[in-house]
């Protein structure tokens, strides 16, 4: 028995290992990527790019569910934007709060019979209002459908050759449009999607869309966010892109290019998510028939978001996010370890499905089987905290190497926050990590249930005056 | 505990899983120093990224901070050159940034163009171009070479040109691009040329070399473009049209209208593109005809030129296009029309009754966009006759499925007339999708209101 521990410590030891070396690897790439990209900015002429009649247009879509605290925020921001040309369209998704009522008094909204092209199919639309105040402001008051089914019904009606998908709780960074054209005024033709960091927006001071003030934010559990999303974001994904193998483009923030949409269907109302699955049936089609495209995802930090900041929350958003992986990585089992597919086949898949969506599993076994071995005597003390100090310690070495790049590259976070962030580094795993396991350990049974709810999350909004009226 | 007793005796030398331990090298105790070794080491990483995340931070506020405070200083120094340019105390203090042309460019951000062209002069004369050519040929690392080649571009020397020539050419995009913008930033003739040459390039994005194009200091334009425009390759053309156009030379519209006939559809478009972007209405007739072209993103691009010249004449010319199979030319024709204004009011009126539903549409959409449709829901509450009109004219309206104009009005107006009036008018259009609103107006407190709302109720219902 004792020799069978062994060798389960041994495949312990492999695992994290195995997926701390691929951590460490994107990590590499991430560094050198944002490197490039953080000297490419600084030598790109944003002043020309801001009035270029050049510059690619794009249609900001806003899908609202129940927003009324964010939603305003979320579109002064987009409005703020410093961008030649783009129209911003607020989707009111039948939400049964004062969203649309708020809009309506706020951007002086006024009904239009637009007859726009139902080019994806969308549940009723009721009315299409657009701003007096704005005129590339307009609002899509539809029945309820969903996040996919808003977007779809914002596609219908986006003029423009890029669409922009955001949430209604996020704000935009003011030339985070232009860092993003940066890159796909280069090659338009084959870049199809792009993404950009989010970052924790919880304890900024926001008025009007502007954000004033930039802090930590305030509970313990966002704190964990904020370095949990710079490893994910910034280490991550970023990694992933100079694969050509980015994985999800966020749903918080997204760039498409408008006939690939329309091309596959639009979003998908058939998974949870509609953002990751996109993502793959583009990696799916173009791979697949061999034609020259990229997806992109960008260092430069684009838009601010609400996160949970409730350990229910938290346990909520991840049980959802992991059953997404788990339904995007069986609608997509073809193209598992399959060279078709490239890189995005045979590492992507494989990351994902061996590391994301089996990686609950074998961690939480993992600190079951070590830690009853313990109380059963089959592993020494000594042994036991070696154990925790490795598994611990490369989940905090990643995370620090993010915050390391954040640092060189963007600079967000003044020196005092610092310490703050290493200890919410190395905190990270002595339970918080654990909780967040165990949400994607039950979300495996939500997927076998095939449960496609989306439990509704409480928001707290930005700080601002406008609540204080 | 018996059954653990009993596997800890497992651990006999006979015990297969040893074999496969003793194969991975994995002894019970080296594994346990393996493990400590591991944990050193991943403890020893911590320690040194979290030095070096503070150390990074550190010499990167200080870094910061020096350059704000040399940006600061030379700001001082340009002030004083520039007050007593021969002063040799001055042209001194300058020279000291000789190897940091890109603080001077940045401190003489706020300054006028004159006393730019004197600053460049100084370090021309000082013996930077020289320099700046050194780094952009021979620098290690490619973003100097970058930073040189944009900063040979505000010096704007002569005597540099030729670097700039060659990096235009190199394997590299940045540093294609980066020579581009440089020679956007001369007003020269010969680096206009050197730049609409590099459109023939097929390794750079030809929409990113045009907006360095289009934003050259240099201004006498349109003859050097003219002189390009029989290119062979259809891409150049396109360009070349898009670039006459941002021009706004009327000089450029006897070609633009020979260009507006290319074999190359793609260049059509632009340069019918660009004869809008002219503004001139000398141009209305080549867009007329070009209305009828075979290709629609043509007629699509003429639409829009269209509204671009303001030639309300064309009006009835576009307005069979408004049944054309592609979106975006009926699209753009409606834009053009929107953008006439009152002057499309006769014809979007005419349509409203038009066989097709996107005309339709399309027509109540623009007359509500105008603000027409408002302004006839206000004369309900006026005289009989005008009240009449504008209850015939709602009524098209509606038919053309412009309903929410009418219906929001009916729910929000604080005129009572006004309200009975609109519900009469949602009975007569006859909708099942008014039903809803015209419930709400039955529960009305004023009693015509209700009447009205419910004899229409009874009209839909009765009706289907």
């Amino acid at each position: 028995m004792s020799q069978l521990l062994y060798i389960l410590y041994v495949f312990f030891l492999i695992y994290f290992l195995s997926i701390s070396f691929i951590y460490i690897l994107l990590l590499f790439f991430a560094f050198f990527g944002s490197v490039r990209r953080l000297y490419e900015a600084k030598f790109t002429d944003f002043d020309l790019l801001s009035k270029s009649y050049l510059t690619i247009p794009v249609s900001i879509i806003i899908p609202a569910f129940n927003e009324e605290l964010g939603v305003v925020n979320a579109v002064y921001s987009a409005l703020n934007s410093i961008y030649p040309e783009f129209e911003v369209i607020v989707v009111n998704d039948g939400s049964t709060d004062r969203t649309l009522s708020i809009l309506k008094e706020e951007f002086d909204l006024k009904i239009e019979d637009i007859f726009y092209q139902r080019s994806l199919p969308t549940q009723r639309v009721r009315s299409i209002y657009r701003s007096d105040k704005y005129p590339n402001l307009m609002l899509i008051d539809k029945d309820n459908g969903g996040k996919a089914d808003a977007l779809n019904a914002g596609v219908n009606l986006a003029r423009y050759r890029y669409i922009v998908n955001t949430d209604a709780d996020s704000i935009f960074h003011r030339r985070g449009l232009l860092r993003i054209s940066r890159i796909v005024n280069t090659d338009p033709g084959r870049i199809v999607a792009i993404g950009g960091q989010l970052r924790i927006g919880n304890g900024l001071d926001v008025e009007k869309g502007k954000v004033l003030y930039k802090r930590l934010p305030r509970q313990l559990v966002a704190k964990f966010q904020v370095v949990e999303y710079l490893g994910s974001f910034l280490g991550n994904r970023v990694g992933w892109s100079e694969l050509n193998s980015v994985l999800v483009i966020s749903g918080g923030f997204g760039m498409w290019r408008k006939d690939v949409v329309l091309e596959l269907g639009g979003f998908t109302i058939e998974t949870t998510h509609e953002d990751i699955e996109m993502t793959f049936r583009i990696h799916e089609f173009f791979r697949r028939r061999k034609i020259p495209y990229r997806i992109l995802f960008l260092p430069d930090p684009i838009v601010w978001t609400e996160v949970p900041d409730t350990w229910r929350g938290i346990f909520m958003q991840r049980r959802r996010w992991q059953r997404v992986v788990n339904e995007v990585a069986w609608r997509f089992r073809r193209m598992f370890l399959n060279p078709r597919y490239g890189t995005t086949g045979v590492i992507g898949m494989f990351y994902l499905v061996v590391f994301e969506s089996l990686g609950p599993f074998v961690e939480l076994f993992s600190y079951v089987a070590v830690i009853l071995s313990y109380i059963f005597g089959f592993l020494s003390l000594q042994l036991l905290l070696l154990f925790l100090v490795v598994s611990f310690g490369l989940t905090a070495v990643i995370r620090i190497a993010s915050v390391f790049i954040e640092q060189y590259s963007f600079r967000t976070y003044p020196l005092r926050s610092l310490p703050r962030l290493f200890l919410i580094a190395f905190f990270e795993n002595l339970g918080y990590h654990q909780y967040i396991l165990l949400a994607r350990f039950v979300a495996f049974f939500d997927f076998l249930r095939r449960r496609r709810t989306w439990e509704r999350i409480e928001r707290r909004g930005f700080r601002e005056e406008y609540q204080r009226r | 505990m018996k059954i653990l007793k009993k596997i800890k005796d497992e651990k006999s030398p006979d015990n297969p899983f040893l074999i496969i331990t003793a194969v991975a090298g994995l002894t019970t105790d080296s594994f346990a120093n393996f493990v400590l070794i591991l944990a050193l080491i991943v403890i020893g990483i911590i320690v040194f990224l979290v030095l070096l995340n503070v150390a990074q931070k550190i010499v990167g506020n200080y870094l910061e901070r020096r350059e704000q405070e040399m940006r600061e200083e030379a700001a001082t120094r340009i002030r004083l050159f520039l007050q007593a340019p021969n002063q040799p105390d001055h042209r001194e203090a300058l020279r000291s940034y000789l190897n940091h042309i890109d603080i001077i460019e940045m401190a003489s951000e706020a300054l006028s163009e004159v006393e730019q062209d004197k600053l460049r002069q100084l370090f021309i004369e000082i013996g930077a171009g020289h320099l700046l050519e050194q780094q952009a040929r021979q620098a290690r690392r490619k973003w100097q070479r970058v930073q040189a080649l944009l900063l040979l571009g505000w010096l704007g020397s002569a005597e540099n040109i030729l670097v700039l020539k060659e990096a235009l050419n190199d394997e590299d995009s940045d540093i294609g691009y980066a020579a581009a913008e440089a020679l956007s930033r001369y007003n020269s003739e010969i680096a206009y040329r050197m730049l609409i040459d590099t459109l023939n390039d097929e390794n750079l994005s030809r929409s990113r070399l045009a907006a360095f194009i289009e934003s050259s200091r240099f201004k006498n334009v349109v003859p050097l473009l003219i002189d390009r425009a029989d290119n062979s390759k259809p891409a150049v053309r396109f360009w070349i049209a898009y670039l006459l156009g941002r021009t706004h030379d009327p000089s450029a519209l006897t070609l633009l209208s020979k260009m507006a006939d290319d074999d190359s559809a793609d260049v059509r478009a632009s340069a019918c593109e660009a004869l809008g972007e002219l503004g001139s209405k000398k141009a209305s007739p080549v867009l007329q005809r070009k209305l009828r072209d075979s290709d629609w993103p043509v007629r699509s691009h003429v639409a829009k030129s269209i509204g671009k010249i303001g030639d309300d004449e064309l009006i009835p010319d576009l307005l069979p296009l408004l049944h054309d199979p592609h979106w975006w030319v009926r699209q753009n024709v409606t834009l053009t029309l929107e953008r006439f204004g009152k002057k499309s009011v006769p014809y979007l009126k005419e349509l409203l009754r038009d066989r097709d539903r996107f005309t339709r549409n399309k027509a109540a959409e623009l007359l509500g966009r105008l603000g027409i449709i408002s302004a006839e829901i206000s004369k309900l509450s006026g005289t009989e006759s005008e009240a009449g009109a504008a209850h015939d004219f709602l009524v098209v309206v509606g038919q053309a499925e412009a309903l929410r104009i009418i219906e929001d009005e009916a729910l929000s107006s604080t005129n009572a007339t006004i309200q009975s009036r609109l519900a009469a008018i949602l009975g007569e259009i006859g909708s099942q999708r008014s039903l809803p609103v015209l419930e709400e107006l039955h529960h009305s407190n004023i009693s015509t209101v209700r009447r009205s709302a419910n004899q229409a109720i009874e009209r839909i219902r009765g009706a289907a």
